[in-house]
């Protein structure tokens, strides 16, 4: 930022900018003149403009709201509509003002920054400074920041049976929202019956009509037969018959098997439920330890962030990219139980940016995936 | 509380988000100048808002509240006059404008005077019958003056220009007493102090200005006098990489929490590496010293 002019010869590991001992000399005191001088002009850039040349907008007391009197360059990604009427938020409000692109009128009288600051941002300790200063800092970078809106956003794809399926199981163990457009489908109604009734199978144990079927046939799962084991009684009908033959055997499995449990692996009946087993799909269930509601915080969505060269239409806006939450000074990251419970209450499920605001106001932001 | 220079006129700094913060520029650069305050800038490069580190310019400054003096409605006079004296700044402006612009003209005339001689002549009129006064093109200039009121050159302060009251609050009350003890030590030895949060650590130590020097000595305040082999690890290395100097901070233990936490003392620890010894020397200052 600021251009230093450095003897290098001096200071023998000095390489950067900056110094790195305080040596007191003259030459010292020069650079750091020079560099207040600096800093001096940087802060006192004014805000001047024409008076037609920046948008205008004025203090709303009965909406407590700023209302936009005339618009002036790309509105495109600010303000919203209520009543008719163009409105900014604070913070849209607050950054214009700040880059000299607003004038900002209280009563018809032209507010100054500190004003503004105090009207918008507010005297109290609140996270509306942290969110300003996140929303500042990616905007002037160039990201496009919303409130957030925790929208459905419908695919044009229509859904599948399967995607029903997938909503209602994982709505019951995630407890993630079904969209909208699943509900609508015309798949869903009979998808939840269905699943009702063998839910309702399952916990009564109660079979269906028994079809006559070979046993053997593995393309079907039916509970409703008990599979016989006839070799239980095959090995006793041959020990009476043949005590020798039961004792070789026996041996057979003791040499070539680990254990004598592994010969009930070739049994009929390991065989169905093998079978059985492998058409089913596993899902994990969640830890069902119950967690205290002090110990788990609600962390709520500040910001929706979309990508400045994706096309975003503020009236038909597409999935943000990302999510943002913001933390204040000392807040700690969020536990896998809180981002989780985050993730799942969106409608539709972005990766979440947690951005920790430091002392120093300086921004930390880590991207969560979720697979 | 130690002795800090008293100004005669206390700086204000406005209260917003709980905290101090500055508009003025000249404010700021009197708090990092003269006070060793650096604090933290907020907003865009030409916002002078500042936010003060753990606010305790007790003897330099005073938290105020502009909160009603800055907002409240504006009665039918005041507006009136407000607006009187925007419509008397803009007509100064169109006044200096055409002031300006008859300056231009002057000081163009002989070429506006061969233009038009020119011109006249092209249009057929014989030599003699032109008549050019310098005087009435003047004038003819000053009356097709118009000035577009869209074009007024208008300033937003960043500071509040308009003379406006404040009530002075009470400082917040502080959150960790540990911290603001070792921030007045440090501060009282001649030192900048800045968060550390840059570098995982509380404090940053500057020799001299931010601006100018690099940081010589990272600080980390400890809840107990006991840290965690592998804490103490990790505190070290992150020093050594950035060529700090690592301190740490703690009360003493053992000692009554007396009504004032002032009373407590507070240990320093300080932890160099051995392979800087021929580059930086013993470690002196603020080493095993208690205050």
């Amino acid at each position: 930022m600021e251009r230093m002019a450095t003897n290098n010869a001096e200071l023998s590991y000095q390489s950067g900018l900056k110094r790195t001992i305080a040596a007191g000399t003259e030459e010292e005191e020069l650079e750091l003149n020079k560099l207040y001088d600096y800093l001096h002009k940087q802060l006192s850039i004014s805000r001047t403009d024409r008076l037609g040349g920046r948008a205008l907008a004025t203090w709303d007391p009965n909406e407590k709201a700023v209302r936009v009197l005339r618009k002036d360059g790309k509105f495109g990604t600010f303000g919203y509509s209520h009543g008719g009427q163009c409105y900014l938020e604070n913070f849209e409000a607050l950054f214009l003002l700040e880059m000299n692109r607003l004038q900002l009128e209280y009563h018809s009288m032209i507010m100054s920054v500190e004003q503004a600051y105090t009207l918008l941002l507010g005297e109290a300790a609140t996270t509306k400074c942290n969110e300003y200063l996140v929303y500042s800092h990616l905007t002037r970078v160039g990201y496009i920041l919303v409130r957030h809106q925790n929208v459905p956003y419908y695919d044009n794809i229509e859904p599948t049976a399967e995607d029903c399926v997938w909503a209602l199981a994982l709505s019951a163990i995630n407890n993630r929202a079904v969209p909208e457009n699943l509900k609508k489908s015309p798949f869903f109604a009979k998808v939840k019956r269905e699943m009702k009734v063998i839910k309702e199978c399952i916990k009564n144990q109660q079979f269906p009509e028994q079809k006559q079927l070979d046993k053997t046939d593995s393309g079907v799962i039916n509970f409703g037969v008990k599979v016989i084991s006839k070799g239980k009684r095959k090995i006793l009908n041959d020990e009476v018959e043949n005590p020798t033959e039961a004792k070789r055997r026996c041996l057979e499995v003791a040499t070539s098997q680990k254990s004598f449990l592994d010969c009930l692996k070739d049994e009929p009946e390991y065989k169905q439920f093998q079978m059985i087993f492998t058409k089913f799909d596993i899902i994990q269930m969640d830890d069902n330890n119950m967690v205290t509601d002090d110990e788990v915080r609600t962390l709520p969505i500040t910001f929706d962030l979309y990508l400045h060269n994706d096309g975003f239409k503020k009236s038909t806006p597409k999935p943000p990219t990302f999510r943002l939450i913001i933390l204040g000074v000392h807040e700690p990251f969020p536990t896998h139980a809180e981002i989780a419970n985050t993730y799942n209450l969106q409608k539709y499920p972005v990766p979440l940016l947690v951005v920790s605001v430091g002392e120093s106001k300086q921004i930390q932001a880590l991207v969560y995936y979720f697979s | 509380m130690k002795n800090i220079n008293v100004m005669n006129e206390k700086l204000n700094l406005t209260l917003i988000n709980g905290t101090g913060y500055v508009f003025k520029v000249e404010d700021y650069m009197t708090l990092r100048r003269k006070h060793r305050i650096v604090g933290a800038l907020v907003g865009t490069c030409n916002v002078r808002g500042w936010s003060a580190n753990d606010c305790m310019e007790r003897g330099i400054a005073q938290l105020v509240s502009k909160r009603d003096s800055l907002l409240r409605v504006p009665d039918e006079k005041e507006l009136a006059e407000y607006h009187k004296n925007l419509e008397v700044s803009f007509s100064a402006q169109s006044e200096t404008l055409k002031a300006e612009k008859l300056r231009e003209t002057e000081r163009n005339m002989s070429k506006i005077l061969a233009g038009k001689r020119k011109k006249l002549l092209r249009e057929g009129v014989s030599d003699a019958a032109i008549e050019l006064d310098a005087s009435k093109i003047l004038q003819e200039t000053a009356d097709n003056f118009v000035f577009d009121r869209k074009n007024v050159q208008l300033e937003i302060a960043c500071s509040h220009d308009q003379p406006h009251a404040f009530k002075i609050v009470d400082t917040p009350p502080i959150q960790s007493p540990l911290k603001y003890k070792v921030f007045c030590d440090f501060w009282s030895r001649g030192h900048y102090v800045t968060a550390g949060d840059a570098f995982g650590a509380d404090f940053l130590l500057y020799p001299g200005d931010p601006l100018q020097y690099h940081a010589s000595h990272i600080v980390i305040l400890l809840d107990s006098p006991i840290v965690q082999p592998l804490d103490l690890i990790a505190k070290v290395r992150l020093s050594v990489i950035v060529n700090k100097i690592c301190i740490f901070a703690y009360f003493v233990e053992g000692e009554e929490k007396g009504e004032d936490n002032a009373e407590r003392e507070v240990h320093y620890q300080t932890v160099q590496w051995e392979g800087n010894r021929d580059r930086v020397g013993l470690v002196e200052g603020p080493s095993e010293q208690k205050r």
